[in-house]
C-alpha cells in the first residue's frame, strides 16, 4: 500500500470514534440491563421473604389467614419484577428495556415501602435505585423514574394524604416538595452521566487514533520486511559479483604472469648478452624493461593473493620449520635491498624459539614485505628485526617486530595503511615505488594464520610493525582455511 | 504483534431495523403498556387495602363499671386494645410510645390489653408486641381473656385507643396510625397529644387500622 494512502483523513477517525463510542455505550446498556435483571429477581425474592417474616398472617380473633402483603409480594412483586427482568435478558441494550426497568425499579420501591409499613429507611431504596440507574450513563432513564415517584406522591396525596404526608388534608402542591428532592439527586446524576459520556467519547477518539497508528505501523512493518528481503537479495547479488570479480582477477592474473615471466627472463638474457657483446647503449633500456616487468609481476602477484583471500580460496598449510633458520634466510634476502639505501640491518633473535607449525611461505612473505617496506622508506638509518616468544591471549606465539628509523606516518596514514592499494601518501608511490598491496597482504595473511599485525609510527622518527603468529596454526586458525593435507596432520 | 491487536478490534456495524424488529418493538410497547396498567391497578388495590379502616369502636361514653381496670382519679386513663399477633399493631405501639413521650407531663394512666382466646395455649399472647408494650414506662399490660374487657369497651379492632378523663368521660376513641401498619405522624396521634397536653383538640376520633379482635363466629356470641 502506498504510504500516502496510510494516512486516513480526520473524518475517518471521527467516524470510527463514533462507532466505537456507540459500541461501548451499547455494551454498557446491555451489561446494566443484565445487572438489573438479576436485581429485579433478587428484589422479588427479598420482598417475599420480608413479607413472610414481618407480616405472614392477618388475624380475625383466633383465626388467621395469609396476610395480603404476602400475596402482594408474590404476585404484585412478581408482576413488577419479572417482566423487566425478562426484557433485560432477551432485549438487553434496547431503550425501551432500560426505560421499563427504570419504571419497574421505582414501582418496586413503592411496593417495598408498603411492605415495610412506610418505614423512612425503606425510602432510601428510591435514592439508591436512582444511583443504580445512573449506571446506564443515560440521563434519560432518570425521567420515567422521577415521574413514577412524583405520580406516586401526587395520587396518594390526593386519595390518601394521611398515608404519605401524615395529615388528612395536605397542600395540593406538597407532592412537588417530595419530587424536588428526587430531582435534587437527579441533577448530580445527570452531571455524572454527562461526564461519563464525555469521557467515553474521549476514550473512543483515542482508541480510533490508536487503531490508525497500529494500522500505519503494521503497514510500515510490512514495508520494512519487504525492504529487508530486497536488501538480502541485493547483498547476495553483490557477493556473487565480488566472487565473480575475484575469480576473474585470479584467472586473469594467472594468464598475465606467464607471458610476463617470459618478458622478464628474456630482458635479463638480452641484458647479459648486451653486456657481454659490449653493446652498452642498450643495457639501460633493457634494465628498464626488466624492472617494469618485475614491478608488474609483483603487482599481479599481490592482486592474485588478495583476490584469492577475498574469494575465500586462500588456504593455510601447516608445516614445521625452524624460526631462526627462516629469519636468517629472510635477512640474507633483504640485505642487498637494505644496503641499497645505505641502511644497516640489525637482527635480534631469542634463543628459545624452537620450531613453528604454520605456513612457511606466508610467514616468509610477511617478513619480506615488512623488511622491504622498511628498507624502502628508510635512508641512512637502521632496520631492526626482533624475534621472541610471547603468549598472546594464552596462546604460545612468536612476535616479529620490524623497526625502522625512516619517514614514519601520521595517525591518519596509520589508520588506512593495511587497506589494499593504499600507501601513506599518493606521492609515496612516485617517490618510493611499490604497489600498495604489501601491507594489505601482510594483514590478511596474519589473520588467516590466526595472528595479528599492528603498527606504531611517528612522522620523521620511523615505524614499528609488530606481527604475532601462533606457534601452531592448528590451535587457532579456522579449520576451513587449512588445506586438506594440513588439516589431517593437525 | 500489532496486526494481531488490530484483528481483535471488533467490527462495529449497526444493522438497520428490519420488519421483524419493528414488529417486535410494537409487541414490546403493547406488552409494556399492559404491564404498566396491571401493576398500577395492583398497587392501587394494595393502597386501598392499607387505607381501609377497621370497624370503629362503640365505646361507652362513661368509664364502664364492669371493667376490672382501675380508672385514674387524678388524670386521664388511656386504654389501647391490641391483638398480640397483628403485625399492623406494631405501628400502633410505636405511636403510643411517641404519644406518651410527648405527653409525659400529663402522665396518663395507661393500659394495653392483649387479646387471649381461652381455647389457645398459654403464651400465645406473649409476642414481641407484648414485650414492646411492657417495656414502655408507666404502661400496664393486661391479658384480656376472650376479649372480655374489649367487649366492655365496645372495641372490635386492634389498635383502638380510648381515653377517659378524670371524671370518667370518654374524650377520645380512635386509631393512632395513619394507615394499616403505617407508622408516622397522623391525625389520631396529633389529636391525642393535643388532648393530653392542652386538654382539647380539633377532633376526638380517627380511623383505626388493625386486625379484627373477633372472628365472625366470636361476634355471634
Amino acid at each position: 500500500m502506498p504510504l500516502l494512502q496510510l494516512f486516513e483523513p480526520a473524518g475517518s477517525i471521527g467516524r470510527r470514534a463514533e462507532e466505537l463510542f456507540a459500541q461501548h455505550q451499547l455494551e454498557i446498556y446491555r451489561r446494566t440491563d443484565r445487572l438489573f435483571a438479576i436485581l429485579m429477581v433478587f428484589q422479588w425474592v427479598a420482598g417475599i421473604v420480608f413479607a413472610l417474616w414481618v407480616s405472614p398472617l392477618a388475624w380475625d380473633g383466633a383465626v388467621s389467614r395469609t396476610h395480603v402483603h404476602v400475596w402482594a409480594a408474590i404476585f404484585l412483586g412478581g408482576a413488577i419484577c419479572l417482566f423487566p427482568a425478562l426484557l433485560g435478558l432477551i432485549r438487553a441494550g434496547e431503550a425501551s428495556t432500560r426505560l421499563t426497568i427504570a419504571v419497574a425499579q421505582m414501582l418496586m420501591g413503592a411496593l417495598l415501602i408498603h411492605l415495610t409499613g412506610g418505614r423512612i429507611e425503606t425510602h432510601f431504596h428510591v435514592f439508591g435505585s436512582l444511583a443504580f440507574l445512573a449506571f446506564y450513563r443515560d440521563w434519560r432513564v432518570l425521567i420515567p423514574a422521577t415521574v413514577v415517584v412524583a405520580l406516586d406522591h401526587l395520587l396518594r396525596g390526593v386519595f390518601w394524604p394521611q398515608s404519605v404526608y401524615g395529615v388528612l388534608v395536605a397542600s395540593q402542591w406538597r407532592w412537588l416538595e417530595h419530587a424536588a428532592w428526587v430531582v435534587f439527586e437527579d441533577v448530580f446524576l445527570f452531571v455524572a452521566c454527562q461526564r461519563s459520556v464525555t469521557e467515553m467519547k474521549e476514550i473512543a477518539a483515542r482508541r480510533a487514533a490508536l487503531e490508525q497508528e497500529v494500522r500505519i505501523r503494521h503497514q510500515a512493518e510490512q514495508d520494512a520486511s519487504t525492504l529487508v528481503a530486497q536488501l538480502r537479495v541485493t547483498q547476495q547479488q553483490a557477493e556473487a559479483a565480488t566472487r565473480a570479480k575475484s575469480d576473474f582477477l585470479a584467472s586473469m592474473s594467472h594468464e598475465l604472469r606467464t607471458p610476463l615471466n617470459a618478458i622478464i627472463l628474456y630482458s635479463e638474457l638480452l641484458q647479459e648478452e648486451a653486456e657481454e657483446s659490449e653493446r652498452v647503449s642498450t643495457v639501460p633500456d633493457l634494465r628498464r624493461i626488466q624492472l617494469a616487468g618485475s614491478h608488474l609481476l609483483e603487482l599481479i602477484n599481490g592482486i592474485l593473493d588478495l583476490s584469492k583471500i577475498e574469494a575465500g580460496k586462500m588456504t593455510v598449510s601447516r608445516e614445521p620449520f625452524d624460526v631462526r633458520a627462516l629469519v636468517r634466510e629472510v635477512a640474507d634476502t633483504v640485505t642487498p635491498l637494505v644496503e641499497k639505501n645505505e641502511n644497516r640491518l640489525i637482527v635480534r633473535c631469542a634463543d628459545n624459539l624452537g620450531p613453528m607449525h604454520t605456513d612457511l611461505m606466508k610467514t616468509r612473505q610477511i617478513l619480506l614485505n615488512l623488511l622491504s617496506n622498511a628498507a624502502k622508506f628508510t635512508r641512512n638509518g637502521s632496520i631492526t628485526l626482533e624475534v621472541e616468544r610471547a603468549a598472546v591471549n594464552d596462546v604460545p606465539s612468536v612476535v616479529f617486530a620490524v623497526t625502522d628509523t625512516g619517514t614514519g606516518m601520521t595517525h591518519e596514514q596509520v589508520d588506512k595503511i593495511f587497506e589494499p592499494f593504499t600507501q601513506a601518501d599518493v606521492r609515496t608511490t612516485r617517490k618510493y615505488g611499490g604497489t600498495g598491496l604489501g601491507l594489505a597482504i601482510v594483514a590478511r595473511f596474519c589473520s588467516l594464520m590466526g595472528g595479528s599485525v599492528s603498527v606504531e609510527s611517528e612522522p620523521g622518527r620511523g615505524s614499528r610493525f609488530t606481527v604475532r603468529l601462533p606457534f601452531d596454526v592448528a590451535t587457532v586458525a579456522d579449520p576451513a582455511t587449512l588445506d586438506a593435507a594440513t588439516a589431517e596432520v593437525a | 504483534m500489532l496486526h494481531e491487536h488490530l484483528a481483535l478490534l471488533p467490527d462495529n456495524t449497526v444493522a438497520p431495523p428490519t420488519p421483524s424488529r419493528s414488529t417486535a418493538r410494537v409487541w414490546v410497547c403493547g406488552l409494556t403498556l399492559l404491564w404498566l396498567a396491571g401493576v398500577g391497578y395492583g398497587l392501587w388495590v394494595l393502597w386501598a387495602y392499607d387505607n381501609r379502616p377497621g370497624v370503629a369502636a362503640t365505646a361507652p361514653g362513661r368509664w364502664p363499671a364492669q371493667t376490672s381496670l382501675t380508672q385514674s382519679r387524678n388524670g386521664s386513663t388511656l386504654v389501647l386494645v391490641a391483638h398480640p399477633q397483628c403485625t399492623c399493631t406494631r405501628a400502633s405501639l410505636d405511636e403510643l410510645a411517641e404519644i406518651l413521650a410527648r405527653a409525659a407531663a400529663s402522665r396518663p394512666k395507661t393500659y394495653v390489653l392483649f387479646l387471649k382466646p381461652s381455647n389457645l395455649e398459654d403464651g400465645w399472647e406473649q409476642t414481641d408486641l407484648w414485650r414492646r408494650a411492657a417495656a414502655l414506662p408507666d404502661v400496664t399490660v393486661v391479658r384480656d381473656v376472650d376479649g372480655a374487657e374489649a367487649r366492655r369497651f365496645g372495641v372490635e379492632t386492634s389498635g383502638q385507643t380510648l381515653v377517659y378523663d378524670a371524671r370518667g368521660a370518654l374524650i377520645y376513641s380512635g386509631g393512632i396510625t395513619g394507615s394499616r401498619g403505617h407508622a408516622g405522624e397522623n391525625a389520631g396521634e396529633l389529636a391525642l397529644v393535643a388532648l393530653l397536653t392542652r386538654g382539647g383538640a380539633d377532633r376526638n376520633t380517627a380511623n383505626v387500622f388493625g386486625c379484627s379482635l373477633f372472628s365472625s363466629a366470636d361476634r355471634r356470641f
